[in-house]
């Protein structure tokens, strides 16, 4: 290749300060775009999965779990517990005007002690007339759970095969589940006779709160699916007027607070990203600015030897866009990394559900980042090579002696 | 190839004197014939570097125009100028003049490569006429003012242009360089090269064919060869 053509290269190369700070320039600008596109959407991942996961319009659950909101500890917050009422609710729930699917679910919480390989939530779901685990778990696992089977939420230490022991009662592994971003992640699934099963084995060991419920007779919780139309406030209402000692809470409620934080933290995240984007493209105009206007005289020498204007536009233009192509490339690279590596601890500071995007939006994402970067470069200096591209080469030269 | 000059004027806009306008070259006709060499002299800021600039096709002129061989340069558009200019035209600006990204050497041959052209071999060639032959490989950083000096004059004349143009061409060289420059230049316009040389070194008078003063934007001619 010719000298004149790999100009723009040689000047990245072998002017090294000069080009890595061009390229911290260009990181810093998408590490911004990249790294706060990829967080709100993560957030947003995070919702939506939450949303899917609790899969019912309403939960019918124990008067006093409401009150002392162990639900939302257990379904938000990815703390352990449990509680009961009668399985009888489950039909009376179905018999309420404007219900639609019925699904009941038991919980138990295992504790940190030799009893059990570790404590977690459990949650027994009814497979018959399940619509919001079974889904999920067929996108992982294939097969029929049978009893003492269980599966396992993304972040449990277990693979497929593994046994896990609960109140001394082995459960085997029958497959692992793709990563929610929510508490989910941290709760073994089966059927409810397994956990039936296992609610026997800890009410046995004398360590469950509740000594005198029939495992066989009780539910923690009812999922229920409104018919098309219906109001899903009314339905609750009705629920609960039909129904005694049970609270209906609407999953939009138990949400709302979440999908505030979040539309608030994305607000933030997005201020920050156009604030930090702002002025780092001010520093970039700035620094580039500074640099065509330093090399004014080379320019001026290379259009004395023959280059037209045109030609070293396209130069100059040329070492601007693989440098800024460089730089953002190497951030998004490091934004993405990093998110990947502490997407669980940021999830925890901001006690946020958060749930990284597929690979192809990440990937678009990252395209479209270095792209806006490549962009921001051309606008922030192309007006700059052009007036010294245009400057009469005898005045250049005069003036940068 | 002649150079001739057709009532050229230039003037500056200056805001910082009582007139706001500065001519540099007062209205004149000039001619650099072919195998000569014409040298300019006069004090700073006498108008001799301006007027080479306009010759050599850098610097629009107020009014008047230039011709090559009867072709009105300042006619030609951006494209066909630098490409005109890369072919027949060497020129030796003031003052250091490397693109700082390129060594000795890639520098010397730049008026080749613009047009894919390899012009190693020239190169070379000049490195080792003006003694700058064992720094090829090295970056203009670590030049010295005459080195970087012989390098632009190495690749002004690298082409073999009909037309040079040196503005103070021997300023930082010794008296060895000093003459070596100004032999080559005296053998290029032996060899039809039309040369102008723009100086306040009275050693290049005595390779002139004329000599013209300058004074106030205002061309006068002082000597002249005998044929």
């Amino acid at each position: 290749m010719q000298i004149f053509r790999k100009l723009p290269l040689l000047n990245l190369l072998r002017k090294p300060v000069r080009s890595v700070i061009l390229l911290c320039l260009a990181a810093v600008l998408s590490f911004t775009v990249f790294g706060g596109a990829l967080m709100v959407s993560s957030l947003r991942s995070g919702m939506t999965s939450l949303k899917e996961r609790l899969g019912a319009d309403i939960m019918v659950i124990p008067e006093e779990a409401a009150e002392k909101k162990n639900l939302e500890e257990i379904v938000l917050q990815g703390q352990t517990g449990y509680f009961y009422m009668e399985d009888t609710v489950t039909e009376a729930v179905a018999d309420v005007e404007g219900t639609g699917q019925v699904s009941d679910q038991i919980f138990l919480a295992s504790l940190a002690a030799s009893c059990c390989s570790a404590k977690v939530q459990l949650i027994g779901f009814d497979p018959e007339t399940d619509f919001t685990v079974l889904p999920w778990i067929r996108r992982s696992y294939s097969g029929e759970l049978k009893k003492m089977e269980v599966v396992v939420g993304h972040d449990i230490v277990s693979d497929e095969g593994d046994t896990l022991t609960f109140y001394g009662t082995d459960c085997i592994v029958a497959g692992k589940l793709t990563r929610t971003g929510t508490s989910y992640d941290h709760c073994v699934f089966a059927g409810a006779d397994t956990i039936r099963e296992l609610t026997r084995s800890s009410i046995g060991r004398n360590l469950n709160q509740f000594k005198e419920v029939d495992p066989n007779h009780v539910i923690s919780c009812v999922l229920v699916q409104t018919e098309e139309g219906a109001d899903i406030d009314e339905v609750a209402k009705r629920i609960e007027a039909s129904v005694s000692g049970v609270r209906a809470v609407p999953t939009s409620g138990m949400i709302a607070g979440i999908s505030g934080s979040l539309l608030g933290i994305s607000h933030i995240v997005r201020v920050m990203t156009a604030v930090i984007f702002l002025l780092a493209f001010l520093i970039m105009m700035i620094v580039f600015t500074m640099l065509i206007h330093e090399r004014k005289r080379e320019y001026a020498l290379l259009r004395v030897v023959g280059v037209s204007r045109v030609s070293l536009t396209r130069s100059v233009m040329s070492e601007i866009v693989m440098v800024c192509l460089a730089g953002a490339a190497a951030g998004v690279l490091a934004a993405l990394l990093i998110q990947i590596l502490f997407v669980r601890a940021l999830q925890g500071t901001l006690d946020m559900p958060m749930l990284m995007p597929g690979a192809g939006s990440v990937i678009a994402y990252m395209v479209l980042s270095v792209l806006a970067v490549a962009a921001a470069g051309i606008l922030s200096s192309f007006w700059n090579v052009n007036r010294v591209s245009r400057e009469e080469i005898g005045l250049a030269l005069r003036r940068e002696r | 190839m002649e150079v001739r000059a057709q009532q050229i004027r230039k003037e500056y806009i200056r805001t910082s004197r009582d007139t706001n306008i500065l001519t540099a070259v007062a209205s004149c006709d000039f001619l650099i014939p072919a195998g000569q060499v014409t040298v300019i002299h006069g004090s700073s800021g006498s108008g001799k570097s301006t007027l080479l600039n306009v010759l050599a096709g850098i610097l629009h002129p107020t009014e008047g125009k230039v011709f090559y061989d009867g072709m009105d340069l300042y006619a030609k558009r951006d494209e066909k100028l630098s490409g005109f200019r890369n072919l027949h035209i060497g020129y030796v600006p003031q003052g250091r003049s490397a693109v700082s990204s390129l060594n000795v050497l890639e520098n010397v041959k730049l008026p080749y490569a613009l047009y894919e052209e390899d012009g190693s071999s020239a190169a070379l060639e000049m490195t080792e006429r003006f003694g700058i032959r064992d720094l090829c490989e090295v970056m203009p950083d670590c030049l010295s003012g005459g080195e970087l000096r012989r390098m632009a004059i190495a690749r002004a004349l690298v082409r073999k242009p009909e037309v040079i143009f040196a503005d103070e061409p021997t300023g930082d060289l010794d008296d060895e360089n000093t003459k070596t420059v100004l032999d080559s230049l005296r053998q290029l316009a032996k060899e039809g090269a039309a040369v102008l040389i723009v100086t306040h070194e009275e050693e290049a008078f005595t390779y002139a064919d004329r000599i013209f003063s300058m004074n106030a934007g205002k061309l006068s001619q002082e000597s002249c060869r005998p044929g």
